[in-house]
């Protein structure tokens, strides 16, 4: 019923402990299931399919964020449940779904709540999180209806959820409701004080243009080019969470 | 369980805004606007706001310049800060002392009737 997905860098020696420790209430809680792991060229995709193919239900990635990436097209292409294990950092994703790292998100896969949620779209690359993005000369369009220009020097993020590790429940997008944050922040200097100043539009869809080729950042994996078409897929991912999520 | 902010829109200072603008929510706008606005829900135009728009909400707090005509459903509010170069429609209105509103003011449920201020409003 289970499919354990490793990262390569779990395999590390550095992590044997808290790995045995993880394998030892996985099969103190009846949760074992198949080891698949990741290696530097290996593409996970493949086998996840086969997998679910044969029966298995929920894909658990053992690993940080960028884990959740490399099996995320996967997991909703053959609707299985994704669960996390956070091992290493960053794990915003798993802090924001309430999961707690190592020995103790085992307990949370035990406890099976699952949330479905959106999942972002950036030029056919599937995003959780969220992606960060050059604010310099970039122009936003809202389906033609309209434009939406930084005149300062400033970033942009387009939220699923949160890009960075969030302060407080504000700082994270809604994930179920249909729409992704586009988080403009523009830096106001005033005499000798400087103020930034945060522009929030929740939108469907949009498009960002440059006039060069930039590089975004999408769940932590790099995406370049001129032209950025975003989107959302309305509930496609199915995520076990913790009590303690935030949104 | 705590929840995020939900679907409000803002646009902050620093932020330009060209097009038919729309939401369904509310709407914070302290950076510049030109084009139309139309909110579905209720409209804050801030002291640095700078608007170059026609105007549609629910209830409106303006604070900052608008150039364009204005329309809103229940309620307007115009603070000491606020420019208005353009038409008002409104239900009820609050005028703070030093507002400046320049353009027809129609009340639909007056019973007057149409309004015109072309003045400063002074204390």
């Amino acid at each position: 019923m289970y499919c354990y997905v490793y990262d390569d860098f779990v395999q590390e020696k550095k992590y044997e402990r808290e790995l045995d420790a993880i394998e030892n209430r996985i099969t103190d809680l009846g949760l074992q299931g198949k080891t698949i792991r990741l290696a530097l060229f290996r593409n996970a995709d493949e086998t996840i399919r086969d997998e679910v193919k044969r029966g298995i239900k929920t894909v658990v990635a053992v690993g940080n964020d960028a884990t959740v990436h490399k099996v995320l097209n996967a997991v909703i292409d053959s609707g299985a449940v994704l669960a996390l294990i956070p091992v290493g950092e960053p794990t915003v994703l798993a802090h924001i779904l309430g999961v707690p790292g190592g020995v103790k998100a085992c307990d949370v896969l035990s406890q099976r709540i699952i949330e479905k949620m959106d999942a972002g779209m950036v030029n056919h690359h599937r995003f959780i999180t969220g992606v960060s993005i050059p604010g310099a000369n970039a122009k936003v369009s809202v389906g033609g209806r309209y434009d939406v220009t930084p005149l300062v020097k400033g970033g942009i993020e387009v939220r699923n959820l949160s890009v960075k590790e969030p302060r407080d429940p504000s700082d994270i997008s809604d994930p179920t409701d249909g729409k992704l944050d586009l988080v403009i922040e523009t830096e106001i200097r005033k005499g000798f004080r400087k103020k930034i100043g945060v522009t929030k539009l929740p939108l469907p869809s949009f498009n960002i243009s440059y006039k060069k080729n930039i590089k975004a950042t999408a769940d932590g994996a790099e995406i370049e080019g001129q032209e950025f078409s975003f989107s959302v897929e309305r509930k496609v991912l199915q995520a076990v969470v913790g009590r303690e999520r935030m949104f | 369980m705590a929840k995020g902010n939900g679907g409000d829109t803002i646009i902050a200072e620093g932020v330009k805004v060209e097009g038919d603008f729309t939401s369904n929510g509310n709407v914070t706008i302290e950076g510049h606007v030109s084009g139309n606005v139309a909110a579905g829900g209720d409209i804050f135009i801030g002291e640095n706001a700078v608007i170059d728009a026609d105007v549609t909400a629910k209830n409106a707090v303006v604070a900052g310049r608008v150039k364009g005509n204005v329309r809103i459903d229940e309620k307007i509010e115009l603070t000491a800060s606020s420019n208005l170069e353009g038409d008002l429609e409104t239900r009820v209105m609050i005028v703070a002392p030093g507002a400046q509103i320049n353009g027809r003011i129609v009340m639909p449920d007056g019973k007057k009737g149409a309004v015109s201020v072309e003045e400063e409003i002074e204390d």
